[in-house]
């Protein structure tokens, strides 16, 4: 197996990884493409050390996290207030995902459209929220790590993130008292 | 915040967002980054980041960069030596000799009024001119951190 050939199938096998760590936290595809193949294109310089290395999964997570957070504090400034004038309203917090018209409701849904109806929720988030709830559920980072990386206050982080939750109870008609939770 | 009510919608959440798995990469997104390795591999060597060049070239310039480095210093210093450009090289540098020769008048009235002055007023110089880099730092910084702070807001708010 030549050089090329393994890197080939060491990026069959860690894209998908790679690409949905950096679209959950972009929630853009073609911006998520673009630093998948920013990934893999650092990853290929240094090919030789990552080749065997039991902290390869660790190590593109965390590239692909900071390349996403770099990008998204660098340009999305540029188009964010015009989007922001155009959408009118707080990042459609309170827009709920369509759900299809069924009579027993969540049953219904076979387990795969649910995981996507998720997705689409968590990615109709707004950035503030959406960003620090991947970070902690999905990266497993504690409050203080996050808000260290943020550059912003643990409080501000703690409210994002509870904020990000309700939002997403709303968007996904989740009802806490009926999932036995009280 | 209830704390009862944070607890139930974190654990709610979590079971939602434990249920997704990874994101299916584009079928095209591989063939597109290896299509862009193979691009910069078959790129020639000089076209390349300095760190990727072959070993000996990277020896070779650098040996080189380091031989003109200090030829040119190792110049500079003979020329100094000597005093003056003109008996080295005729009338071919003339313009350039009398440059130089300025420039040697112009260093040394510089340093002989600094050493009639005194140590007390070349003190308070030297630290006006480090005070001076100390606020040019400091307002750079500020005005970096006012620059970068609407792209920070959009994640923080």
């Amino acid at each position: 197996m030549t050089d090329a050939q393994q890197f080939e199938a060491f990026l069959h096998n860690y894209q998908n990884m790679v690409f949905s760590t950096a679209m959950r936290l972009t929630a853009n595809q073609s911006e998520a493409e673009d630093i998948t193949q920013e990934v893999f294109l650092r990853a290929y310089e240094r090919f030789a050390d990552l080749q065997n290395s039991p902290t390869v999964g660790g190590w593109l997570k965390t590239v692909a996290t900071n390349l996403s957070l770099n990008h998204l504090s660098r340009y999305r400034s540029r188009w964010t207030f015009f989007s922001e004038i155009l959408r009118g309203t707080d990042d459609d917090e309170n827009e709920v995902v369509e759900f299809p018209e069924t009579e027993d409701s969540q049953e219904a849904f076979a387990a795969a459209d649910r995981r996507d109806l998720v997705e689409q929720a968590l990615q109709g988030l707004s950035a503030s929220q959406r960003v620090p709830l991947v970070l902690h559920h999905f990266e497993g980072l504690r409050y203080e790590e996050i808000a260290e990386k943020l550059g912003v206050s643990l409080g501000k982080v703690k409210t994002d993130i509870f904020r990000g939750r309700e939002a997403l109870r709303r968007k996904l008609h989740l009802n806490l008292k009926e999932e036995g939770l009280v | 915040m209830n704390p009862q009510h944070e607890k139930q919608l974190e654990a709610s959440v979590r079971r939602e967002l434990d249920s997704l798995s990874e994101l299916p990469a584009p079928p095209a997104l591989a063939n597109r980054i290896m299509r862009v390795i193979k691009q910069r591999a078959a790129a020639p060597w000089y076209r390349r980041a300095w760190p990727t060049w072959p070993l000996a070239l990277r020896t070779t310039s650098l040996v080189v960069l380091l031989g003109a480095f200090g030829g040119l210093c190792f110049g500079a210093w003979e020329l100094n030596q000597v005093g003056t450009g003109q008996s080295l090289f005729g009338g071919w540098f003339a313009d350039a000799c009398a440059l130089w020769r300025t420039l040697g008048v112009l260093v040394n009235v510089v340093s002989t009024f600094i050493s009639r002055l005194g140590t007390g007023v070349i003190a308070t110089g030297f630290a006006l001119m480090f005070a001076t880099c100390v606020a040019c730092i400091g307002l750079g910084s500020v005005c970096v951190r006012m620059a970068m702070r609407p792209a920070m807001n959009r994640i923080e708010s």
